[in-house]
């Protein structure tokens, strides 16, 4: 890339006191908002989803909903499509896959997956740890206290960020690309 | 007040199949429209949260979430095919830049992009493009939502430090992996806008293009249009076309892949990419393929571990080198004919690679479009809050998607043996022309044969 050998010609012109302070008020709102938001949220979360959890810890998944058991056992493809469930003996469900066609099965494979729901949570695990060699693991669900703090922490990063180069902008201010300059009264647009 | 445009005075036909595109009004129009990118980057964003919100929050099954069924079944097959129709302008409208920019103009310091980025970020962007892949496989990143989320919310603070001390658009520029895979693929890419030198030449504006104006913001990927020559970093944003007073921009049709027959000054980091997706694009195959498992079964025997990070990491790593070790031996060999070194013939004729990468990533991913698609409408059905429809998640027939593939991969074959002609020609005329050509069309053709050997065995899902 070659730069243009005319730089831009324009002229800081550092905010005044008050967009100053109104910026650093608003910034400050939005950020608090954020986080008490996330972490809001994410707590509420904690609640709804910590049954089904605790559901397949005790291996009784017959109360839970399929699809949460079959992210807590592992990814349903490892019972339903990868070789190694099959010799774990997982996956009736994937030896029709494999000798079917796999998109034609899916359907099918994966109403036997629900049936397969029934199984132990020791069969879950097998059947992950065949996706595990198929196409990276399918890591233990996160917990929510977990993603709460993740999450707080992202949201908080993010935040530091933003107020640091919001800090430094008023120490320094810039040279502001024209588009972004204050227009001057009577000036046309 | 509307702003009136001149036309430019070197006008050719003004058909949509030939000619400056901007001579048709209504997309001049649309081009030149304040709403324009803005409308298309804001409803971008909005499906940005409520991916990062599925993701994040939503359910942890991938088979049952919005986020995953919308960013790995829709987004990602779809994402080649809108680079060789209209190049980068995914990134125009790309909710990363929308972040970037809504960060800089309240808080940006605007900082020069550092030099060290100028001169590696390329490298930059290639390690992370490996770094990303692999990490996918190890941490199982598009199979878990929460790991697609984190990704994102990575990427996420990665643009707002950005955006909030440097310059325009640097993240997309220099650092972004996705940008990088742009950059290579638009050069494939039917649209092009350019600069009339000419007119450029009587130019009194201050170069407004590269600039910016008190109306249009600057060109956000630092490419100054009067000397640009490539796709590779004009992202269709029109702000140049916006701010130019002397309606020097043109924006024309052109065949695919026409861009990779005259790089004027090829770059090894650029072609080192191109090779390295070719790699990525044959660890995407192998690894959803069911073959794998005795394959890795294998290589365990061999390491004597089952520690998958492990034997998933000398897998990668081969695989990425053998693409590399192919182009790199032809390299060589072409040189005993041409006389050029291996690194300028690396850089000259890896370029004629991108045809196939494109090919051979959509063929991928046209797998999961049209093999999983339904799983979007599901997942969206359940996001509303009714009943999951259940049944197969397919569009197609896995024998016509594998009828797909395989013409996509002949096509890809042909452009790049193409391409390959096209450098070789332009570069050494006649003379040398055939010797260089037939070892870089022989490794062009193996490679495609490879493409079509992975695909004709069964892939596994995503969703």
């Amino acid at each position: 890339m070659t730069e243009p050998p005319s730089p831009v010609a324009s002229e800081s012109l550092p905010p005044s006191p008050t967009r100053l302070r109104l910026l650093w008020l608003g910034l400050a709102t939005v950020a608090l908002l954020a986080v008490v938001g996330v972490v809001w949220v994410v707590g509420r979360q904690d609640v709804t989803r910590s049954q089904p959890a605790a559901t397949h810890s005790e291996a009784d998944a017959h109360e839970a909903d399929a699809h949460e058991v079959e992210a807590t056992t592992g990814d349903k493809h490892a019972g339903d499509h990868q070789p190694a469930s099959t010799e774990h003996g997982a996956g009736n469900a994937h030896g029709g896959a494999a000798e079917d066609s796999i998109a034609e099965e899916h359907g099918a494979v994966e109403e036997h997956a629900h049936a397969e729901v029934e199984s132990s949570a020791h069969t879950g695990e097998e059947a992950a740890h065949g996706e595990s060699g198929g196409h990276g693991s399918e890591a233990a669900p996160v917990s929510a206290q977990t993603k709460q703090v993740v999450l707080s922490g992202v949201a908080g990063i993010n935040l530091l960020v933003v107020l640091a180069a919001a800090f430094v902008r008023r120490q320094n201010p810039p040279r502001l690309p024209k588009y972004l300059q204050p227009q001057k009264q009577g000036s046309k647009p | 007040m509307s702003v009136q445009y001149p036309q430019s005075p070197l006008d050719g036909p003004s058909g949509i199949l030939s000619g400056n595109l901007l001579k048709q009004r209504w997309i001049a129009a649309t081009l030149r429209s304040r709403l324009f990118p803005g409308v298309l980057q804001w409803a971008t964003l909005l499906v940005f949260v409520i991916i990062i919100w599925q993701l994040v929050l939503g359910p942890s099954s991938a088979h049952a979430n919005l986020g995953t069924a919308l960013t790995w079944v829709l987004w990602w097959p779809l994402i080649p095919i809108i680079f060789l129709a209209m190049g980068r302008f995914w990134c125009a409208i790309c909710p990363f830049a929308t972040i970037s920019d809504f960060v800089q103009q309240f808080v940006g310091n605007h900082r020069p992009v550092p030099e060290f980025l100028k001169k590696y970020g390329i490298w930059i962007i290639d390690a992370m493009f490996i770094l990303i892949t692999w990490s996918d496989h190890v941490f199982g990143i598009v199979e878990s939502p929460w790991g697609s989320g984190m990704l994102l919310l990575l990427l996420t603070t990665g643009v707002i430090v950005s955006g909030a001390f440097f310059q325009r658009r640097m993240w997309c520029r220099y650092l972004c992996f996705l940008g990088g895979m742009a950059g290579n693929y638009a050069r494939t890419g039917m649209l092009a806008l350019r600069a009339v030198p000419e007119i450029c030449k009587t130019c009194k504006s201050g170069a407004a293009c590269f600039n910016g104006t008190a109306t249009s913001a600057p060109c956000p990927l630092f490419e100054f249009p009067r000397q640009m020559d490539s796709n590779a970093n004009c992202n269709l944003c029109a702000n140049c076309i916006k701010s130019c007073p002397n309606g020097s921009i043109t924006l024309t049709l052109r065949a695919p892949t026409q861009e990779l027959w005259f790089v004027r000054v090829p770059k090894f980091s650029e072609a080192f990419l191109a090779v390295v997706i070719m790699g990525i694009v044959f660890v995407q195959n192998i690894t959803m393929l069911e073959v794998w498992q005795g394959m890795l079964g294998q290589l365990e025997t061999w390491v004597g571990t089952t520690n998958y990070a492990v034997t998933f990491t000398i897998s990668f790593l081969v695989a990425m080198a053998i693409p590399v070790a192919l182009l790199g031996g032809t390299a060589w060999f072409a040189g005993k004919f041409n006389g050029e070194s291996l690194a300028k013939n690396f850089a000259r004729f890896g370029y004629a690679l991108i045809p196939l990468d494109v090919a051979g990533h959509v063929a991928h991913n046209l797998f999961h479009l049209f093999a999983e698609g339904k799983a979007v409408w599901y997942t969206f059905v359940a996001f509303l809050g009714f009943v999951q429809p259940e049944g197969s998640a397919a569009l197609l027939s896995p024998q016509t998607i594998q009828v797909l593939q395989y013409g996509l991969i002949v096509l890809g074959t042909a452009g790049s043996i193409y391409a390959a002609y096209r450098i070789g020609r332009s570069t050494y005329g006649t003379q040398k022309l055939v010797h260089s050509l037939v070892p870089y069309a022989l490794l062009l053709l193996l490679l495609g044969v490879a493409n079509v050997g992975l695909f004709m065995l069964p892939m596994a899902h995503r969703v």
